[in-house]
């Protein structure tokens, strides 16, 4: 046992294993994924960019239930709404999603009754400016502004 | 006249081409270690990624240029460039073709009688530069850095040093074409018979060059940069250059005394197909294999602790090239007898 | 002689101590730790920790939100193991309001969690031999966490911060494809951890340093309340999915690998073996996934008793523990968080005292520190 060891030593045998496993590392192809050319696989339940649900009228979903509000651990949802005085219905005025503060928890599309807001595969919300991530309804319903890599 | 034009044109040719080859071994390093960690490396810029050398030597001499305020301005000016010229001077006496080679004008800038002493004297004042650096920064991450740099440098040098005795014994020279001649004449590379000189001065020149494993003066997980931590912009460039092309000096110098210089290998084999390529081709591949060595090792070893680093230098190498030097001694006292 | 002792008294007196400091920004000292080093040439003389940059109130945060909301905070403690930490609170409140977890929904928790803690041990590997200066183990280290990672974003929906689990069992089903997945990934670990090994454990470089390095013993260990890997490293056998098994992990069979020396490599081996087993349970749960509900039926707002209750867990670092108190309303009126990380850094002045200072940075690797629990 010691003169192997020692025979291990003298020749360098526990570092040309070591050298061995880099060079068979370097033979074999690379794992980088170059990322703008290419895009990996995002899977279905991926929560990214949230984004509010339209019916084929091209409507809101949203019925201003403000469960989501409620349900974000965050508060970065303010739902504003008023009561149609003829069909006693709730009406959605205002829809605030403040991108800033969210966890990306999920729990808003979990709870949403109607299926309207949801957190898409999208993951590129990089902007320029603290404001753009304070997101009206209107913007919830096409998706942020992108700011596109060039070649 | 005539002879002083041919050194000019012959150091504006070395310079270029080593600051080239420094350059681009910055280039390869990233490339052979992205891939021996199943990466790719440099992409972007140019075809996979071969013009970065060029763009990182471009944003950092546009940088802005920092000195602490607390520092020694002078000392810490002069410092990067102490260690630059001192890289540079070097390659005046490293024979990168024999003297029929560069068209019959001798492949070296100059032939000096001792020519490896100097060589050496010359490589090790370098270090000067460092502990300036590390002193003039005033902080106390470099003073740790440019101290263990001192310590490191001064005690391979001297396993350095007695582990060339060896194939200069062999020769009977100090000067480095006549230490190349003497293998061809021998017929066998000094790495054959001067084998235990051969990976002291391997491992000396890894912790001279404070390359990985012996990377200890610029340790990035201990003292974040070494040295060079207060350094930015060209300045830092500049030390970034000297090493690697101490890097290069260190394995220029190993394949002239111990892997043949210019000459191509296996002559017998080899001579009649591949006559035809001049030697300094030969001496380059030679040292792009020893580079390609230095960087394998990078990418695969942890590094030592100073304490360790210091007793394997006293305590192993220097009595082994010590006991290296005695036994080549005593045998060439018998066969010359 | 006398004298000459004299004068080297004098002269080590008249030299003084340097005072280093390592962090809150520094490469190896993962996060904002601030040490403040005491050094005698490169020896550590003194040392002390300075925590709280990265401190956001995650208790009293938790105090004003309902149970249910308060659980994707706890991913973000220690958040390379964000699944075990979730893990934890959400069976703390289930142990408050006292639900049973259907079958389904534990056999995947553990397989989740296990992932977890092979993709915590990858991280520490990683980070560990980088500090020590193989970078090349780093970077296979994180090819195989970015599989365990696509395994989650698979199941959960996020890479890192997870949120997986709920009060009462797991959101969603598991997909389709997350068996072969798995099963995937457990065929090439293995060969992987070979690789790794190849590459340190007999290394000699790898072995000078960390051999001897902060060597602590069982007792010192237990005295300071180390846990998880780094006490297990010192020889004793303490393992809470042993000791207080939860979920379904008596129905596994699995070994407590546990250290002799209690130093940097025993506690390196220690994490590496387990890595294995962490792979063992995983093979054993996803051949035994029953049928059935995933989610047992839990009210939408919780109010639970008046009491309190204590639950702690093994996560890759340690014993993970929360102690919640409720007063009856919606909202817990106090959670306290017991993480492994802010004990185990506690070791880190008895470990280090009388080593260099490359040493330090092999230590706080070892401890397997992560600031987000420590601050928290």
């Amino acid at each position: 046992m010691k003169v192997k060891e020692l025979v291990s030593k003298v020749l360098f045998l526990d570092l040309i294993k070591g050298l061995s496993i880099t060079l068979k590392s370097m033979m074999s192809g690379a794992v980088t994924e170059q990322y703008p050319k290419e895009r990996s696989k995002i899977y279905e339940r991926f929560r990214g960019e949230p984004r509010m649900g339209v019916d084929e009228n091209g409507k809101t979903k949203c019925i201003a239930c403000n469960l989501c509000a409620i349900n974000c651990p965050a508060g970065c949802i303010t739902v504003e709404s008023k009561r149609d005085p003829e069909t006693k219905k709730r009406v959605l005025t205002r829809y605030v999603f403040d991108m800033q503060r969210c966890l990306f928890c999920g729990f808003c599309e979990e709870i949403c009754p109607v299926d309207c807001i949801q957190l898409t595969m999208d993951y590129e919300m990089a902007q320029y400016s603290r404001k753009n991530f304070i997101l009206e309804l209107e913007q919830l319903e096409k998706g942020m502004e992108k700011i596109k890599y060039k070649k | 006249m005539d002879f002083l034009l041919v050194a000019v044109v012959k150091i504006i040719i070395i310079l270029v081409f080593i600051s080239l080859g420094v350059a681009y071994l910055t280039y390869l390093e990233r490339k052979v270690i992205g891939h021996m960690q199943v990466r790719l490396g440099p992409m972007r810029v140019g075809w996979h990624g071969l013009l970065q050398p060029i763009a990182d030597g471009l944003k950092l001499v546009i940088k802005e240029d920092i000195i602490p305020t607390q520092s020694d301005k002078l000392m810490f000016i002069l410092a990067p460039v102490i260690c630059f010229l001192h890289a540079f001077i070097v390659y005046t006496f490293i024979p990168f073709d024999g003297p029929g080679g560069f068209w019959g004008y001798g492949g070296y800038v100059s032939d000096v009688n001792v020519g490896l002493l100097f060589i050496l004297a010359v490589a090790s004042v370098g270090v000067v530069g460092i502990i300036l650096g590390g002193w003039a920064s005033n902080s106390k991450y470099p003073l740790l850095g440019s101290l263990r740099s001192v310590a490191q440098l001064v005690s391979y040098e001297v396993a350095m040093g007695l582990a060339i005795m060896g194939p200069i014994l062999l020769a009977g020279s100090l000067s480095m074409v006549e230490i190349v001649k003497a293998q061809e004449k021998m017929g066998v590379w000094f790495f054959v018979p001067q084998i235990v000189a051969f990976v002291i001065y391997f491992i000396c020149g890894v912790a001279e060059t404070n390359r990985a494993p012996f990377d200890l003066p610029e340790a990035e997980s201990e003292l974040v940069g070494g040295y060079h931590t207060e350094y930015s912009g060209f300045r830092f460039a500049i030390f970034f250059l000297a090493e690697y092309a101490n890097m290069i000096t260190v394995s220029a110098i190993a394949v002239t005394v111990f892997l043949g210089g210019w000459m191509m290998p296996f002559p017998s084999l080899l001579k009649p197909y591949l006559s035809f390529v001049p030697g300094f081709v030969w001496f380059c591949l030679k040292v792009m294999f020893f580079l390609f060595v230095y960087l394998w090792i990078r990418a695969t070893f942890p590094r030592y602790r100073f304490d360790q680093l210091m007793s394997i230098g006293w305590k192993i190498l220097l009595p082994l090239s010590i006991a290296n030097l005695v036994v080549t001694s005593f045998i060439i006292l018998y066969l010359k007898m | 002689m006398i004298e000459d002792k004299k004068v080297e008294e004098k002269f080590v007196d008249a030299t003084e101590e340097l005072v280093l400091n390592m962090g809150p920004q520094h490469p190896s000292t993962h996060g904002v730790l601030r040490v403040i080093l005491k050094l005698h040439h490169e020896k550590v003389v003194d040392l002390d920790c300075d925590i709280g940059y990265l401190h956001r109130g995650v208790e009293k945060i938790s105090e004003n939100l309902s149970y249910k909301l308060a659980a994707p905070y706890m991913d973000r403690l220690d958040y390379i193991a964000a699944v075990s930490n979730n893990l934890a609170y959400v069976e703390t409140v289930e142990k408050l309001i006292g639900v049973e977890v259907p079958k389904k929904a534990q056999y995947i928790r553990v397989i989740l969690t296990e992932l977890n803690r092979i993709a915590s041990h990858l991280l520490w590997l990683a980070t560990h031999a980088l500090d020590i200066g193989a970078m090349t183990v780093f970077l296979y280290c994180f090819r195989e966490r970015e599989e365990i990672l696509n395994i989650f974003e698979m199941v959960t929906g996020a890479r890192l911060t997870t949120n997986a689990f709920r009060i009462g069992g797991i959101p969603a089903d598991v997909p389709e494809g997350f068996e072969k997945a798995v099963k995937d990934f457990c065929k090439i670990l293995p060969g992987r951890i070979e690789e790794y090994e190849g590459l340190l454990t007999k290394n000699r470089i790898w072995i000078a340093r960390t051999k001897n390095i902060g060597v602590i013993s069982g007792e010192d260990a237990i005295a300071i309340g180390l846990t998880g890997p780094s006490l297990r490293g010192s020889g004793v056998k303490w393992d809470l999915r042993k000791a207080h098994p939860y979920e379904c992990y008596d129905e596994f069979d699995f070994e407590i690998p546990t250290g002799k020396n209690g130093d940097t490599y025993d506690r390196y081996l220690v994490r590496l073996e387990e890595m294995r087993q962490a792979r063992k349970i995983i093979l054993q749960a996803i051949d035994g996934i029953p049928d059935g509900d995933y989610m047992a039926k839990v009210p939408k707002m919780l109010r639970p008793p008046k009491g309190e209750v204590y639950h702690s867990i093994e996560a890759p670092k340690g014993e993970l523990g929360f102690y919640i108190v409720s007063d009856g309303s919606t909202k817990p009126y106090r959670v306290r968080i017991k993480g492994p990380s802010f004990f185990n850094l506690q070791a880190l002045k008895t470990l280090c005292v009388g080593h260099y200072v490359a040493d330090v940075v092999a230590i706080i690797g070892t401890l397997d520190i992560v600031l987000g629990e420590i601050d928290r």
